[in-house]
């Protein structure tokens, strides 16, 4: 198979995934009970009220109509109104926007910590197998894994936040850099447990694998064998699930924003769920799932690419 | 069973089997019900009277955290059950009979697994107003089934080109026969192994919808319980404490166990961690 065309199945496949997430979410906000216009104007408002804001929010005519609406509603970028958060009427992208920055930076700041923890503990695990740091190595990536961050999470506030207070506590200013780290840390441990493992495994592929044994042979120094040519090989398939973990720290931004208190669009999905704002809620989910697809379908064709062998074993 | 019995199934068995005694027989014989009050004892840290404190209304956190833990198993074999049980079927019609039923189903795993699992979850709740269990365990299974339905196809395709299965189509064994009394045995080690983490998942799940105040509504939840310790634990520590501390030890036994399991059922896979023949290291 041809590299265009893995990519042109790849990008279809996204494209596919892409308007079932829209059609789930048409079908979802459509079918909660209640009349959301009726939620918003009361029962004082009269008729004609009621007939426009029913226009606007798209949700007179048929469902075919009502569909073509909000894919008209994504395709201006405005993802509809929202008529309950951030005080007039505003539109959705906004809030978004706001938000997802947020949302973004602790995932990024996660992710490095991750790395930062599970380098060198999948590497040490790998080199020293069966000795009393791979143990150590793996007790701590089981408890990781084991670990939720809501419940990692209020334990590390507690215990730096009341019993050492040295770092911020998370109410304080959610946009300065510091406010990142205890969230970040907790996130971050969370993650690596499961890298760490992985890591440990394609390391010991490596290490039994000929070139190594040739290099030892060369006299080339443990050290060197394993941080010049051992890493990089290893690494790869590592680098897979951070991606993959990047898209899953979207969709999961709904718990690790509430467990700190922080904004974000895990947040103002929430917030649209408790106002019982079908825009909010529609708008959401669809840049949620949008990105977590796409980059999934990233992550996928990035590894053909930095990785031959997965293209030619596709190819057979 | 083939030689030693791995140390991490033994320890996986020992913490779970003691935390799901603890949730079934628990409740019955502690000395306060979950929805009893106290009133003269409110937030009040371990003493006598009560073993792991009360909340801000008074209620008994013991017993509370044993009516969790009966939710929490009674969500995560729910959810492996029913989850694992649709995973099966569609995965032995996608394996076994392929076609456009095979090819709509494996489409389908795509969206769904393109899709991050609590956001489904939350719509189902979303969309019903008043979530009980029977809900909880149905919008979270409706993504978990496609995983599972992946790896049941991909064993049926390996196990259908062996010999015996071969042999059975000669000797003019029926489809329905084979997929069943021959295959599906075949593949039953590695698909309990995904169940025991689907346990894992589901519970987590729960815990998570809960947190979110999003679980299944009037009963009492470690992700509930968490949330609430969360705004209380400058005041009384002990709920975050002890929720916390239930789900984990509940979250390590689960992949305990599911790790030793693979290890007993397939020492090929075990075989490559601990691995006779193995690399030193360059010390």
């Amino acid at each position: 198979m041809s590299r265009l065309r893995s990519i042109a199945r790849r990008g279809l496949g996204t494209f596919v995934a892409l308007a079932g997430i829209v059609i789930v979410v048409f079908i979802a906000v459509r079918a909660v009970p209640g009349d959301p216009v009726d939620q918003l104007l009361g029962d004082q408002a009269t008729d004609s009220d009621r007939a426009q804001l029913r226009a606007r929010m798209h949700l007179d005519g048929s469902l075919a109509q009502q569909f073509t609406g909000m894919v008209s509603d994504f395709a201006d970028g405005t993802l509809g109104t929202s008529y309950t958060l951030g005080g007039a009427p505003t539109p959705v992208m906004s809030l978004i926007v706001e938000n997802l920055p947020h949302t973004v930076a602790l995932a990024v700041a996660s992710l490095l910590v991750a790395m930062m923890i599970a380098l060198p503990m999948g590497l040490l695990a790998a080199v020293f197998q069966d000795r009393s740091v791979d143990h150590l190595a793996r007790a701590v990536a089981l408890i990781a894994i084991s670990t939720p961050a809501f419940v990692s999470g209020p334990l590390a506030l507690y215990a730096l936040a009341v019993v050492f207070p040295i770092v911020p506590t998370p109410a304080h200013d959610s946009s300065s850099l510091q406010s990142l780290v205890l969230p970040s840390c907790v996130i971050g441990f969370a993650l690596s447990g499961r890298l760490a493992r992985l890591l440990r495994a394609t390391a010991l592929e490596q290490l039994r694998s000929d070139y190594v044994l040739a290099a030892r042979a060369r006299g080339l120094s443990g050290r060197h064998i394993v941080t010049r040519h051992v890493l990089p090989n290893a690494v790869l398939p590592v680098l897979t699930v951070l991606g993959l973990q990047l898209a899953a720290l979207l969709g999961g931004a709904l718990v690790t924003e509430k467990i700190f208190g922080r904004p974000g669009i895990g947040t103002l999905l929430l917030d649209g769920i408790a106002a019982r704002d079908h825009a909010v809620v529609q708008g959401c989910v669809v840049v949620i799932g949008v990105a977590y697809t796409v980059i999934n379908g990233g992550v996928d064709l990035a590894y053909g690419w930095i990785d031959p062998r997965i293209r030619t074993e596709r190819q057979a | 069973m083939r030689g030693r019995v791995s140390q991490p199934l033994v320890a996986g068995l020992l913490v779970t089997g003691a935390l799901v005694l603890a949730a079934i027989v628990g409740p019955e014989v502690t000395a306060w019900r979950p929805g009893e009050r106290d009133v003269d004892h409110v937030l009040e840290g371990p003493s006598q009277r009560h073993v792991l404190g009360t909340d801000e209304d008074g209620f008994d956190t013991l017993a509370r955290l044993l009516a969790g833990g009966r939710l929490a198993l009674m969500v995560g074999l729910g959810t492996a059950g029913l989850s694992v049980g649709i995973g099966l079927f569609m995965g032995l019609v996608a394996g076994w009979y392929g076609g456009y039923p095979g090819r709509i189903i494996m489409r389908t795993t795509d969206v769904l697994m393109a899709f991050p699992g609590i956001l489904l979850a939350l719509l189902v709740i979303f969309v019903t107003d008043d979530p009980g269990v029977g809900t909880v365990i149905l919008s979270l299974s409706l993504t978990a089934w496609a995983g599972h339905a992946r790896l049941v196809r991909g064993l049926v395709l390996t196990v259908a080109e062996r010999d015996f299965v071969v042999a059975a189509r000669c000797m003019g064994a029926s489809n329905t026969r084979i997929a069943t009394l021959y295959v599906l045995p075949e593949i039953a080690g590695p698909v309990a192994v995904q169940a025991t983490f689907a346990i894992a998942g589901a519970v987590l799940g729960e815990a998570s919808l809960s947190f979110l105040g999003l679980g299944p509504q009037g009963v009492v939840s470690w992700g509930g319980l968490l949330e609430q310790g969360a705004v209380l634990f400058l005041k009384s520590p002990s709920l975050v404490l002890s929720a916390g501390g239930a789900l984990l030890v509940f979250q390590t036994g689960i992949n305990l166990l599911g790790d030793g399991l693979r290890d007993q059922l397939d020492p090929r896979a075990a075989a490559t961690v601990h691995s006779p023949a193995r690399a030193r290291g360059p010390a």
